[in-house]
């Protein structure tokens, strides 16, 4: 059990690091939604399951399409500003 | 410039949205003194130049001083798990022994957030809803800031999602939507039984939610969780959870009885308050997740 968890807090920093690291914005989003999901599983191995639910639900999913969204918004806004328009 | 413009005039001015300056002097600008021609005048590299100059080494001071401040309290923290850490006090062990008989959860968690530290988690919900209204506020749309070309590439957008039509997404949002719509419900119902409770159960629902809107588009979501609904579900539920409070604390606070029946511990319908307040969490959670999403989608909800 102790190698799981050692193992799981490695892959956390992995994660971490890695999300810094890469360069498009979606693998980082898809990225901090791993990191999520590992957090998870390392608080049901510490017995909080409460927290675990939480994180599964909010970390993994709610964060990861907001920030979908928002990317998408900005690429949106990216892309009238290159064709010269003010707005979408 | 008039003369009466005093300085909480000119702040009323301010809050109301006035772009006036708030320091700007009410005295009438000294005439300008003649300048003299001989003083040289600095580009504008000059000036970036110097900007820059100061703003790295600002930067830097203040990246490396927080940086000195974290360390410190870190060095200055108390080993984790020893046993004489101030963390390790009467507290914990109390919930443990006498959380069942004051608020009846066999969920310690929940008898801790919403029995002990009821106003705790009412703060918290108080900043959810906050928050939602705040984005209500700044992104949605409505008929005075809407253009015809936005509502063109919403039409265009709409017609290209049509078109792709993902297999997989429908399969299984169809298949999965009543189970997640279940599961949550059920852990925000049961919160007082086993872990989780509304805040959990409320974000997987509003999760689903949004997963409904993906499949159906967010008119199939108004069909039956329209902006009134939305509005009155998350304003009666925390004026709900706030009542429900502020009776607790009162008649906690006096030593008087509360009169709410803690029920045998393990049933559903057991544990006084916090079966009610983990159904009104998560009412306000599910609203503000979904408000969050359909707003920066679509500025709608």
């Amino acid at each position: 059990m102790a190698y799981l968890e050692l193992l799981l807090l490695g892959f956390l920093i992995i994660c971490a690091m890695s999300a810094t690291l890469v360069r498009s914005p979606m693998v980082t989003i898809i990225t901090l939604m791993v990191y999520s999901v590992v957090m998870s599983v390392v608080w049901m191995t510490l017995e909080a399951g409460d927290l675990a639910i939480t994180e599964a639900a909010v970390g993994a999913g709610v964060d990861t399409i907001l920030f979908y969204v928002v990317l998408k918004k900005i690429k949106e806004l990216h892309r009238a500003h290159t064709k010269g328009e003010d707005k979408v | 410039m008039r003369s009466d413009n005093g300085f909480w005039k000119r702040f009323l001015d301010w809050v109301n949205g006035d772009e006036r300056e708030l320091w700007y002097s009410a005295k009438p600008a000294r005439a300008a003194e003649p300048k003299h021609k001989t003083a040289k005048k600095m580009t504008k590299a000059q000036k970036d130049r110097i900007f820059n100059l100061i703003y790295r080494t600002s930067g830097v001071l203040i990246s490396v001083a927080m940086l000195v401040t974290l360390l410190l309290v870190m060095v200055n923290l108390p080993i984790v798990g020893e046993a004489e850490n101030p963390t390790n006090n009467e507290l914990s062990q109390y919930y443990i022994e006498h959380g069942l008989e004051d608020a009846g959860a066999t969920n310690l968690v929940g008898n801790m957030i919403l029995s002990y530290r009821v106003f705790d988690t009412f703060g918290e919900s108080s900043v959810l809803f906050l928050a939602a209204t705040a984005v209500t506020m700044l992104l949605l749309r409505d008929t005075k800031n809407t253009s015809d070309k936005l509502l063109r590439y919403f039409k265009r957008e709409d017609k290209a999602e049509s078109i792709v039509n993902d297999r997989l997404l429908r399969t299984v949002s169809r298949t999965m939507l009543p189970i997640i719509f279940l599961y949550a419900i059920y852990i925000m119902v049961n919160g007082h039984l086993s872990p989780g409770g509304g805040f959990a159960g409320g974000s997987i629902l509003g999760g689903g939610l949004i997963l409904f809107a993906q499949e159906f588009g967010t008119g199939g979501v108004k069909q039956f969780f329209s902006q009134t609904l939305f509005k009155s579900v998350r304003t009666v539920a925390l004026a709900g959870y706030g009542l429900i409070d502020l009776y607790y604390a009162f008649m906690g606070a006096n030593g008087l009885d509360n009169h709410i029946p803690l029920g045998t511990p393990g049933s559903l319908f057991s544990s006084g308050i916090i079966l009610p307040i983990n159904v009104m969490v998560g009412m306000v959670v599910t609203c503000t997740i979904y408000a969050f999403y359909g707003l920066f989608h679509k500025g709608e909800i």
